[in-house]
């Protein structure tokens, strides 16, 4: 890659794929094929017909990746759709994020939306913004605040989880910051160490077990400790 | 209060009922359809008998130790539940436990990842990539006989040997034994943890292998010549290649 050289958009156009060491569109871009580059920043709009390789990639307007995208870094601001699979190393979202297959990588910060068909991999999953999961969601460490709105998992499963509801306007007094505070809607959870609070579940599995307040909870499976808070509802609870 | 007690375990009996009758008609079904029939282990069974955790099961699904197809979904009674092919995902586990203290998770996925398992290599490329001497290699071919295409299986046996024969542990004479263990137990070797262990005494050699073997004592005056766990040496030599 020694005589990659940089692609800029400004204004609109279509251009061929291939090796670039700095993508940046400002107006309106389509790239036809592959892309590989080592930083690709979308200030417009984009669309990539094909797959996406890049170290970093920073997106505040809105962009479309048909194929795969494979990034260290990523940062979006704005919208983004990916076609196909997403690894996407550090990955922090403010805006939205949709996923069509399945998303993985290291750390996830997530203070905007995301919405994945697959399953969801990360080693630190951290997110205080929404979620729509029509898979897995696993991850070491799975950090969820309930601030906005609803999210949804068909299962979470991993290390330590931790589900709080959001925080509140005035310290101290249960006036929620938003009209009505999210919930966390999911079929299954597991893990080693659980705390929930203002979520809504089929199973809960794990080794400690804390259930908050507001939960409605069908079964809970522990091995060493269940505490639960005497607002939360709980079925049905049988200790391994 | 009490209509309810009466009435709870009698459902309960007739879902348990059905739930057999359903189980039973689908193994019948199953076993004139196909002719194996693997057991199935819920995760919980599984977790408790391998004394794992949720996190550790699920870390090792991310880093890929458990393929996506092992993870078979069923419903039960009380939703849908996952299970896992009994023996495979038992061995599987073993392995893991094994060899994770030696080598990172990322290192065990690219051993687990099958295309290794299939890889050949020809003659001189082994030799090229410095994996064997010329020396043993043309030792090897004078006493395998085989052909130029090294699968898995000889390149760990040619890479015993050279380890062996490299450290001037052993001669040619002890070497052709070992190949010749190596030969006979192909099964075990590519299933089991083994080592090679070579003793001599009053200058008489000879050469074992021991299988899934914790401690062993010899009779006094024979000496212990070399010990080589071929797990490690595989692990090596996977690591060599890639």
């Amino acid at each position: 890659m020694k005589n990659s050289s940089n692609l800029i958009i400004n204004g609109s156009g279509s251009y061929p794929g291939g090796h670039y060491e700095k993508i940046s569109i400002r107006g309106e871009g389509n790239i036809v094929n592959d892309i590989d580059c080592s930083i690709f920043r979308v200030y417009g709009t984009s669309e990539a017909r094909e797959n996406v390789k890049t170290r970093t990639a920073k997106i505040l307007g809105e962009a479309e990746v048909k194929g795969n995208v494979e990034a260290k870094e990523m940062l979006v601001m704005g919208t983004m759709t990916i076609g196909g699979k997403a690894k996407l190393e550090k990955m922090r979202i403010f805006g939205t994020l949709e996923v069509e297959d399945s998303l993985y990588g290291d750390t996830a910060i997530i203070k905007g939306g995301i919405k994945v068909k697959g399953n969801v991999e990360y080693e630190k999953f951290d997110s205080s913004g929404g979620f729509e999961i029509k898979g897995l969601l696993s991850a070491d460490t799975v950090k969820i605040v309930m601030s906005y709105g609803d999210s949804f998992a068909e299962e979470i499963g991993g290390g330590k989880i931790t589900v709080k509801k959001g925080s509140w306007l005035i310290p101290f007094t249960n006036i929620s910051l938003s009209k009505r505070s999210g919930y966390l809607d999911t079929k299954t959870i597991e893990g080693d160490e659980i705390y929930l609070e203002n979520t809504k579940a089929g199973i809960v599995r794990g080794n400690k077990v804390e259930i908050g307040p507001g939960c409605e909870i069908g079964l809970v499976e522990y091995r060493t400790d269940l505490s639960h808070d005497p607002r939360a509802i709980i079925k049905t609870k049988t200790k391994i | 209060m009490s209509y309810e007690l009466r009435i709870y375990p009698v459902n309960k009996i007739l879902q348990f009922f059905f739930t057999c009758v359903t189980l039973l008609c689908y193994a019948v079904i199953q076993k004139g359809v196909m002719t194996m029939s693997e057991e199935l282990i819920s995760k919980k069974d599984l977790l408790e008998l391998a004394g794992i955790s949720y996190g550790q099961l699920y870390r090792w699904k991310r880093k890929d130790l458990i393929p996506e197809e092992w993870f078979v979904r069923k419903s039960t009674f009380t939703g849908q539940e996952t299970f896992f092919p009994k023996e495979k995902i038992l061995e599987r586990i073993i392995k893991i436990q094994t060899m994770k203290e030696n080598l990172s998770l990322d290192e065990l996925a690219d051993m687990f990842s099958p295309n290794i398992k299939n890889m050949e290599f020809e003659k001189d490329e082994l030799i090229k990539r410095n994996i064997v001497s010329t020396t043993v290699m043309n030792f090897y071919m004078e006493n395998e006989k085989g052909g130029q295409k090294f699968n898995i299986l000889r390149m760990l046996e040619i890479f015993v040997l050279e380890k062996l024969l490299q450290s001037g542990d052993i001669n040619l004479d002890e070497a052709k034994t070992v190949l010749e263990v190596l030969k006979a137990n192909t099964q075990s070797i590519q299933q089991k943890s083994c080592d090679i262990l070579i003793t001599r005494k009053l200058g008489v050699s000879s050469c074992f292998l021991l299988v899934n073997a914790e401690d062993i004592y010899v009779e006094k005056g024979t000496k212990i010549v070399s010990q080589v766990s071929l797990m490690t040496s595989m692990e090596e030599l996977k690591a060599k290649l890639l």
